[in-house]
């Protein structure tokens, strides 16, 4: 009885974020645009730039081996599985077992297999964007899990994110707010935002993520811009959730399932016009400064541990 | 130190009258270093290398620009097939002796540089840096964005750069050598088509040039309407150059502000002479139409308006913490630099040089002289990216006063009068002429020469030609991802460069 | 920071609305030339075939061009460079137009006839030769993938030697004046990614190689566009031992967009164009 809602609710929610990340990150471009004063692309442009990309063929560079044609499906498959670590829908210990630390780790083997493609391909670019692209990955890891373990102070099981879903005291504590604003940071640096990356650039030195995406075309490009999109709204959804779980219903009735995912909506909708807010008024940092700002984020990471412990 | 003065030494030669009024001298060829060497040490900068073939050999002159000199000074050396490289002394002509050897079959002694510049060899030797984790980036020649293609190759350690070489070429259309047979309205209409946000600047300096040859006067109200042109476009370009500044440091906002500002001034560059680009309006003897006093003012009216919103972008480029920290104390130039390779234009004017062909060198219309009387050369020492972009908002402001100064005496000239008498006539069909203009990107030189009323022979040098090797020496010690940054701020033509 | 916010706000959309086939351009911009009267001045007409610097203009007899009584004026959009020295004081030959510039698929259309009175023989015309041109690559490409491609279009723009001026026209395309992405179209940063190849400039010697490989590196369907007087026919560089002249001499061209440089309206039309059934 218990295990097909278990089953339902966690395939419903893995659809929701993955059917949502072309739209969100659609929405993270409306608002660019209009401060930039122009309309931008289309709202479902995303959807239709991949459904273009499926006519499209596959073309390989001569030196790729099978992990540059394999590279676009772990990560895809990867983002997948992060999807389902943590509840969205439902805070109760029906929905999503899983782990949030594990996410992260699955996330990164997804991330493991782009650089290797990246290398793969044996261009200049490919070889740039993934040295810069794990270095980078080797300060974000520590600064995401230090965020989520503010989170889990006191807690028998710390990384269960049916568990810091439920924990739904202190909304609006310092601790949280603080451990948020890193985590936050982590997202910008893990999803190629500004100020970080730029994921609007067309310079193909300055370029983190894109630059190993160069070689791609057709369906694997689809699949590894699809898979990217969707870490991106898992993250941003596990801010949402995890970070404030306000509007995660209890029980996962019809309409608490209704409301959590209203609340999902308007969460993530804040959090992309954030985003796009950021990415309209700082300048990229220059990459020796990426250091710096990911040293700031896990400083106020432990200050948010700090202050939850001390309180 | 010397101690007669370099310029007393080239007195005592032979005059060389070939292009009167501009000075020059005949020097034999094995005399031509030790000049050149005490020259530059007199602070002589190389501006070009000019090249006739004749039947026994082609005849060079090299052009120096001299310290309070209001003429650029010649030295000509007799027709031959191998010369004596100056390029030890002056690095600047290192390009311009590798382009004539390519070009006119030239060989020159003790050249540093023996590898072809225009034409691309597969074999063609690449400097190389070794050592302990360096490793090479090529970039291009086709670019990722929409920029013109060059070929870059970086040797870096990690992200630091060590050394950068620079081949450009791609462009290369062969120019020169379309040009001859042209009558000098065609001429012009190649000369637009140069290097396209140089168009005016390109022009301006051809029909100076050309009508230095053919003893063509220019009616005051038709310099005038030249020089505006000018300031125009330098304001064009400056404008966009600070927007395209922002695609560099990914700011985003204020890279639309700049191509909205860019884009209102296309279509007031349109609205005044029929093209976006300014083109189809320069002739030898002046301009092929004089615009009415009510198109000048609605122009110049939607120029001023942009200006204050060219203003406003300023303020925001340098006003956000984020944006100045990327622009500051990046992609240095030092002085010395800008200086050993005679550097022109923005580029030397941020790295302190105050040189401004405008201010320096006489013009051949008096009503020039008189548009450009009180010329604020603007100036900054820092080097890098910020300063460079301080100085293109400083000289858009002034280039905004110059427009304004030049309607003036547009409309004190008796314009009507002049409109009605059209461009200046040729008085010889024959000659050379030398002719120069101060670009957007700086001072442009260009050599003709006509025979029977079409062109024989034609030299350009462009600011970007001469500015180009800067940014190989602006580049070490800069990370990779900065480089697109650098570029921009230098902001060069390859079409302009190339030919 | 916040400035760069409230202004945005305060400011308002730039964008401006692309005008329909009928409406012209906007601004005074000239589109393209024609015959200033049916019945030219025979030295007007021979000044002009002197004038024009890319012999954009020539006359050929009617047996070469049926049902023209006489002879006829070709004016071939593809190379004029819109010099205007055609049509320059009072009893010039030709006159500029305020009108959208020639968007074609296929090379001969950019050529527009006008019959004129009296004997080809009577006017020295340039001899032209417009070499081999490969097939279009697009033309196959069915409704239904066209479709699908006008609404997500990825181009990749190559200079292939030209003045920058098309560079530049392209750059603005980005402008909020025109944002290019409301259609669903944008610049992408590899050929790999690309449907759309745009090519500007004249295809030099030391490109040509460049131009090949960035096609090859291109995922099918994909489609070519040629921009500028450079691209389509060589323009004023034409072809020389330092240029190949226009692109369709290297690679099949499905669209041409004339102008020198194009205004971007123009080029967006271009890419409507080369979408459509």
């Amino acid at each position: 009885m218990m295990l097909p809602i278990r089953v339902a609710l966690t395939l419903a929610q893995v659809a929701v974020l993955a059917g949502l990340a072309p739209l969100l990150d659609n929405l993270i471009k409306t608002v660019k645009a209009r401060l930039q004063r122009r309309h931008g692309p289309p709202l479902l442009q995303g959807y239709r730039d991949l459904g273009k990309l499926l006519i499209k063929e596959s073309i390989h560079a001569r030196p790729t081996s099978a992990i540059f044609r394999l590279a676009p499906a772990v990560s895809l498959t990867t983002s997948l599985a992060a999807a389902a670590t943590f509840p969205v829908l439902a805070s109760s210990a029906l929905a999503a077992p899983g782990d949030v630390l594990t996410a992260l780790y699955v996330l990164a083997l997804g991330r493991f297999f782009t650089a290797l493609a990246g290398l793969d391909a044996a261009s200049a670019f490919g070889g740039l964007g993934s040295s810069r692209d794990v270095s980078l990955a080797a300060l974000v890891e520590p600064v995401a899990v230090v965020a989520i373990l503010v989170l889990a102070a006191g807690m028998v099981t710390p990384s269960d994110g049916a568990a810091l879903a439920g924990a739904e005291a202190d909304l609006l504590a310092p601790w949280r707010l603080l451990a948020a604003i890193a985590f936050f940071m982590v997202i910008l640096a893990e999803c190629a935002r500004v100020p970080i990356d730029n994921p609007a650039t067309h310079l193909e030195l300055t370029m983190i993520h894109e630059a190993m995406l160069l070689e791609y075309s057709g369906r694997e490009l689809g699949c590894a811009i699809l898979a990217a999109r969707i870490k991106q709204t898992v993250l941003l959804a596990m801010l949402a959730t995890i970070f404030f779980p306000l509007g995660l219903g209890g029980a996962a009735t019809a309409t608490g399932v209704a409301l959590a995912l209203l609340a999902l909506l308007g969460k993530l909708a804040a959090l992309a016009i954030l985003i796009g807010v950021v990415e309209s008024v700082v300048a990229k940092l220059r990459l020796f400064r990426v250091p710096d700002f990911l040293g700031g984020a896990f400083g106020i990471a432990l200050l948010a541990y700090i202050a939850r412990e001390a309180l | 130190m010397t101690l007669t003065s370099a310029l007393a030494l080239v007195r005592g030669l032979p005059a060389l009258h070939r292009l009167e009024p501009v000075h020059g001298h005949h020097v034999a060829p094995e005399r031509l270093r030790a000049i050149v060497d005490h020259g530059v040490a007199d602070g002589w900068r190389f501006a070009a290398l000019l090249a006739h073939p004749e039947a026994d050999g082609v005849r060079l002159d090299h052009v120096f620009m001299v310290p309070g000199q209001r003429a650029p000074l010649l030295l000509g050396l007799p027709a031959l097939r191998e010369a004596p490289s100056i390029a030890l002394a002056c690095p600047g002509a290192s390009w311009a002796e590798r382009e004539v050897r390519d070009l006119y079959g030239v060989r020159f002694t003790d050249s540093p540089d023996e590898r072809p510049l225009l034409r691309h060899p597969d074999d063609y030797a690449f400097r190389h840096i070794e050592g302990d984790g360096v490793m090479e980036i090529r970039v291009g020649p086709i670019h990722a964005g929409i920029i013109e293609p060059g070929h870059f190759r970086f040797s870096a350690v990690g992200e630091t750069v060590l050394g950068l070489e620079i081949r450009l070429f791609y462009v290369h259309r062969g120019v020169e050598r379309l040009a001859r047979g042209l009558t000098p309205a065609a001429a012009l209409v190649l000369g637009e088509r140069i290097s396209g946000s140089g168009s005016v600047a390109h022009s301006l300096a051809l029909a100076r040039a050309m009508e230095h040859a053919l003893g063509c006067p220019v009616p005051p109200a038709h310099a005038l309407m030249r020089s505006l042109l000018l300031e125009l476009e330098r304001f064009t370009n400056h404008a966009g150059d600070l927007g395209n500044l922002c695609a560099g440091t990914a700011l985003a906002s204020l890279l639309a502000e700049g191509l909205i500002i860019k884009e209102r001034l296309l279509a007031a560059s349109q609205q005044l002479t029929g093209s976006r680009w300014l083109r189809n309006l320069i002739c030898l003897g002046g301009v092929r139409r004089l615009p009415g006093a009510a198109e000048r003012a609605a122009a110049l009216a939607l120029l001023t308006e942009q200006a204050a919103a060219l203003e406003r972008v300023a303020d925001k480029l340098f006003g956000t913490a984020s944006n100045l920290e990327r622009l500051t104390g990046t992609g240095v130039l030092s002085p010395e630099h800008a200086r050993n390779l005679a550097t022109v234009g923005v580029v030397a004017r941020g790295s302190g040089l105050a040189l401004d062909s405008r201010a320096d060198l006489d013009f051949a219309s008096p009503a020039d002289t008189e548009a450009y009387r009180d010329l604020v050369v603007v100036t900054d020492r820092a080097g890098d990216v910020a300063a460079r972009a301080r100085v293109r908002v400083a000289e858009a402001r002034e280039s905004l006063r110059l427009c304004q100064r030049i309607e003036a005496l547009l409309t004190r000239a008796d314009a009507a009068a002049d409109a009605a008498r059209g461009p200046g006539a040729a008085t010889r069909d024959s000659g050379e002429g030398l002719g120069w203009s101060e670009g957007a990107r700086g001072e442009l030189v260009t050599w003709v020469r006509l025979e029977a009323g079409r062109i024989s022979g034609l030299r350009v040098r462009s600011p970007s030609r001469m500015n180009w090797p800067a940014i190989e020496h602006a580049m070490p010690g800069n990370i990779v991802p900065d480089f697109p940054l650098i570029n921009k701020s230098f902001n060069l033509s390859y079409a302009g460069c190339d030919l | 920071m916040l400035k760069l916010i409230t202004d945005a706000l305060r400011g308002g959309r730039a964008t401006e609305t692309s005008p329909g086939p009928e409406a012209g351009f906007p601004g005074a911009a000239i589109g393209r030339y024609e015959l200033a009267s049916p019945a030219p001045g025979a030295a007007a007409l021979q000044a002009a075939l002197e004038l024009c610097p890319t012999r954009a203009i020539s006359v050929v007899p009617d047996d070469q061009d049926p049902g023209c009584a006489g002879a006829s004026v070709r004016l071939d959009d593809g190379r004029c460079v819109f010099c205007g020295l055609c049509a320059d004081g009072p009893g010039a030959a030709f006159r500029p137009v305020a009108i959208e510039p020639m968007i074609a698929r296929s090379r001969a259309d950019l050529v527009r006839r006008f019959p004129i009175t009296g004997p080809a023989s009577a006017f020295t015309s340039p001899a032209l030769d417009d070499g081999v041109r490969l097939l279009q690559e697009g033309s196959r490409l069915s409704e239904a993938i066209r479709r699908r491609l006008g609404r997500s279009l990825h181009i990749r723009h190559l200079d292939a030697g030209g003045c920058n001026g098309c560079d530049w026209e392209l750059n603005q395309l980005q402008a909020p004046i025109y944002d290019l992405q409301r259609f669903g179209f944008d610049f992408v940063a590899s050929p790999r990614h690309a449907d759309l190849l745009l090519i500007s400039g004249v295809v030099t010697a030391n490109l040509e190689l460049a131009l090949v490989r960035s096609l090859d590196a291109m995922p099918r369907p994909r489609l070519v566009v040629a921009m500028g007087a450079c691209a389509i026919s060589g323009g004023i560089f034409g072809t020389s031992e330092a240029s190949r002249g226009g692109a369709d001499r290297v690679v099949p061209v499905d669209a041409y967009v004339s102008g020198c440089p194009p205004r971007p309206w123009a080029i967006l039309r271009a890419l409507h164009l080369v979408l459509g059934p």
